[in-house]
């Protein structure tokens, strides 16, 4: 049998390997806030088989759960058979963009203006004057946003002066003693990451010169896509990764570090289709094996873990984390369901504000529960949920990419401080 | 016959209106639970939130005459939690723990649990619920009660009623009682324990006492390897006669090592034709000289290979491995149908040369997993979907399984429940004056027979067609 509307025969093959044995319910956010199969991964793929086959019976109530899946892919980890949900889900949400709803403006116009570098440039500059200007709590405080977005507002890091690789030289060497050089590593910058959390990207780059390489900053690069292909806009996500093809094509180096999981992701399974170009890797794959000059001392604070949903089930890198934060933490203490996801997802938190937040919440529970005094991820969507969360809560933990740990345990130690021209107070988390 | 509009009015009136689903979408997918050769599509979905809502909600179902089932996560395998064109009671928003006594050592939860999150609340006491069925991080308590589920852990620790110190019930005519409680109590018949593996037919649990048992001290997990089944079962026999009894014993064979291997890679060899996993807990010294005699029983049984996991994960990759054996079929076969029966475990060579021999008999693939040490039985029978008849023969084969094990002094389920699936193959399990007093028992609960109808007896009395027979596939064997 093959498939009708949009699985081709291999897919929908894929599609029946789901044998309904319902192990993915426990692991699925969306299913343990709202208890609801059409909302679990097993109820959604019933519902793909169900709309592949006959979509005009349809009246729109599948694609609605389509729709609220936050895309984590606990299901895919959590799955016996490895049902390949992630692909089934783009297929799908490809279709339903394509020939059944276009995606509404708003979510149009946030994913145009945010991942366009120049547009994303003249946003940070209002949200910068915003924030300097203490006007953002004014926003907040008068309510003339809607709560999505004023919570939102709410987790935003301190916007920095200049994006990262604006501020940098587009090559930055290695400091190392001469025979500790490992060569070459191209950074990927990205597009929120570049203008918002280029701190964490200044983190990464200090620690690979530190163990040895050479960091180039490839000019031209652009945004990943993976927004665009979790709303289900595959030509739009294409012509990105075109371009960030060309770019990354000539570039000399050993690999491609990310260090944003959900664009890690998204380039690892499409920036090379025929898998042969420069290879992606996550920061902590390539340090976990990589590294050379562990931290000296180790930070003191309680410091915990929670893991990026497109770092541990979209690439499976589920031990690196935490083999790096040993090497910098004396209290790493684990975090109950850690692989859940916060409920940011990309745009979700925004298009889905309610049942994102009763994600946040189980989350949030388990943080007060925990209460470190800091909190650490590794991707933006997932630092600025956090941060929105635990403010809301009013916990004080503060929340960190696991890099901008790893840096601050370095920074403890002279060398590295003198050798980045770091001040010696820098090392506060 | 389709709920009338009026009952929809009132059940959402009684839980909200969101509460309450009817759109064609979010109805297929409660069409079957975890078995989907039998599928029935549910008039309505409600999500209750209490007690006091379930009691009003079957209040109204039975005054209206609709028929009505309780559903946990829908991971049963006997059709358990379908109803057709009824109202199914999806009890998955009452999820919460209510309250852990460490030192009294019980817990108080709601049906909606699942054993994964349970065991997250009381491990950091030391403490955990028993039974752990395979899909535990999924299936809730309330489903656990319902089935009297068990599990691999069950060998040494019992099934779910041995482990329920008292549960909140509603009646089908909306009467709400508390029967047990956290302490042992022994004043007149437990009616607690009765209405465990009822299969939600005579009540439905909206809050259990459960009891905790400590965690044990140290574990030791070991896998021996055979070239022939006859070993392997032989093995299990001899462990136990040698005066061992270890938390769980567990046999799979080699078509589901394919399986397993395929995705989940638990680390079974690829060519053996079965494996024990065979784990101890307890205190330490003792367990040492248990696994010495297991060592030494497995070698003598012709094993031939024997490892004990070195560490934690390897155990856990081990358990997974047998644990989602079944769901990793998907990596193997399009379609397969769990069998459940149960043999004395003195009987399993044999009843492994009779899978197999039937197997044959209708062309189908088998593969086993099986809780080899209390003589439980999973054989998977692959079969084809796309063939019309793929379904009927694998019932066909299914059946033939069961009444070998009815020969051999076994029995037609050993913890999925007889749900529709097997409801035609309970008369041969017990006399019609045994099913007469059962199904009186039942209907003096459930007069009107809307609580959950058409399951585990054949020929519902009360309510002829309960849907459920139609929807089962010719050659089906009733």
């Amino acid at each position: 049998m093959s498939g009708y509307q949009f699985f081709s025969p291999e897919e929908y093959r894929l599609l029946q390997e789901c044998v309904h044995c319902g192990l993915c319910l426990g692991s699925c956010p969306t299913y343990m806030v709202n208890g609801r199969e059409a909302d679990s991964p097993r109820g959604r793929l019933s519902l793909m088989k169900y709309l592949d086959e006959d979509s005009a019976a349809d009246t729109g109530g599948a694609y609605h759960h389509i729709d609220l899946c936050l895309g984590c892919l606990a299901c895919q980890t959590a799955c016996p058979s490895g049902v390949r949900y992630s692909q089934l889900l783009e297929k799908t949400r490809s279709y339903q963009r394509r020939e059944v709803q276009p995606l509404g403006w708003s979510q149009r116009l946030l994913l145009r203006w945010f991942t366009e570098r120049r547009r994303l440039g003249l946003i940070t500059a209002l949200v910068r004057l915003v924030q300097r200007t203490g006007l953002d709590r004014l926003v907040r405080s008068l309510r003339l946003l809607p709560p999505t977005l004023r919570f939102q507002l709410a987790g935003l890091p301190k916007v920095p002066n200049h994006a990262f690789s604006r501020a940098r030289e587009p090559q930055l060497p290695a400091v190392a003693p001469d025979d500790q050089h490992q060569g070459a590593v191209a950074l990927f910058t990205g597009c929120v990451m570049d203008h918002w959390y280029g701190e964490v990207h200044a983190a990464t780059a200090r620690i690979l010169r530190w163990n040895g390489f050479d960091v180039a900053l490839p000019e031209g690069q652009t945004c990943c896509g993976a927004l665009h292909v979790h709303a289900g806009l595959e030509k739009e996500a294409e012509h990105l990764l075109a371009r960030n093809r060309d770019v990354f094509m000539n570039v000399d180096a050993q690999a491609l570090v990310v260090d944003a999981a959900g664009c890690g992701a998204q380039l690892r399974t499409s920036l090379w289709p025929d898998g042969d170009g420069l290879p992606v890797v996550d920061v902590f794959e390539w340090l976990a094996t990589h590294i050379t000059r562990p931290p000296r001392y180790k930070l003191t604070e309680k410091i915990s873990y929670d893991a990026p949903c497109h770092l541990h089930h979209a690439q499976s890198i589920t031990e690196e984390p935490y083999r790096l934060l040993e090497l910098a933490c004396e209290q790493l203490t684990p975090l109950p369901e850690a692989e859940m996801c916060c409920g940011s997802a990309g745009l979700y938190s925004l298009v889905h504000g309610n049942i994102s937040r009763q994600v946040l919440a189980r989350k949030i529970d388990y943080i007060r529960f925990v209460n470190p005094a800091v909190l650490v991820t590794g991707n933006p969507g997932c630092q600025l949920q956090l941060q929105a969360g635990l403010r809301e809560a009013g916990i004080k933990a503060s929340v960190r990419h696991a890099i901008q740990v790893l840096d601050n345990a370095y920074r403890r130690d002279e060398d590295y401080r003198y050798a980045f021209e770091l001040a010696e107070d820098s090392g506060q988390l | 016959m389709p709920i009338p509009p009026s009952l929809i009015k009132k059940l959402r009136r009684i839980v909200g209106r969101k509460q309450v689903e009817t759109g064609p979408a979010e109805l297929l997918v409660y069409e079957s639970d975890g078995l989907r050769l039998h599928t029935a599509r549910p008039g309505c979905v409600v999500y209750p939130a209490s007690t006091d809502e379930v009691s009003q909600l079957v209040k109204v179902c039975c005054q209206a005459g609709v028929p009505f089932v309780a559903r946990g996560a829908g991971t049963g395998l006997s059709g358990g939690a379908i109803c057709d064109g009824g109202v199914i009671i999806q009890l998955s928003r009452m999820n919460r723990v209510l309250a852990v006594h460490p030192d009294d050592r019980y817990a108080v939860v709601q049906p909606g649990v699942t054993n994964e999150y349970l065991n997250l609340q009381t491990r950091g006491h030391g403490l955990e619920f028993a039974p752990d069925p395979s899909s535990g991080v999924s299936c809730t308590i309330g489903g656990n009660v319902a089935e009297d589920a068990g599990g691999p852990h069950t060998l040494k620790y019992g099934v779910t009623h041995n482990h329920v110190l008292g549960q909140t019930v509603v009646f089908p005519d909306g009467e709400t009682a508390t029967l047990g409680g956290p302490f042992p109590v022994s004043t007149g018949p437990s009616f607690s324990t009765f209405l465990i593996g009822t299969e939600g037919t005579i009540a439905i649990t909206t809050e259990i006492i459960v009891r905790l048992v400590p965690v044990a001290p140290a574990v030791v997990t070991m896998l021996a390897i055979y070239s022939k089944v006859a070993d392997a079962t032989d093995a299990v026999s001899g462990i136990l006669t040698a005066g061992v009894l270890p938390a769980a014993l567990e046999m799979i064979d080699h078509l589901c090592i394919q399986a397993v291997e395929a995705h989940l890679k638990a680390g079974f060899p690829t060519d053996a034709a079965a494996v024990l996993i065979i784990e101890l807990d307890g205190e330490e010294t003792l367990m040492k000289r248990e696994a010495e005699i297991v060592a030494r029983v497995c070698r003598g049984q012709g094993t031939a290979a024997f490892y004990t996991a070195e560490t934690d994960e390897e155990r856990l990759r081990l358990w997974q491995g047998r644990k989602h054996a079944a769901g990793a079929l998907g990596k193997i076969t399009q379609a397969f149908y769990t069998n459940d029966g149960v043999v004395p475990r003195s009987r399993l060579t044999d009843i492994f040369q009779a899978i197999y021999r039937i197997g044959d008999k209708y062309g189908l693939r088998i593969g086993n997993m099986c809780h080899a040490g209390d003589g439980v039985i999973h054989p998977q029978i692959l079969f084809d979907s796309d063939d019309p008849q793929g379904p009927g023969r694998a019932m066909d084969c299914s059946r033939d399984i069961l009444l070998a094990c009815l020969e051999m002094g076994g029995s037609i389920t050993g913890e999925h429940g007889v749900g529709v699936e097997k409801r035609g193959y309970i008369d041969q399990m017990y006399s019609a004056v045994d099913l007469a007093h059962m199904i009186r028992l039942r209907d003096g609960f459930n007069p009107g027979g809307c609580l959950n109808p058409g399951k585990i007896f054949p020929n519902n009395a009360k309510d002829g067609e309960t849907g459920s027979a139609a929807s089962i596939p010719p050659g089906a064997g009733e």
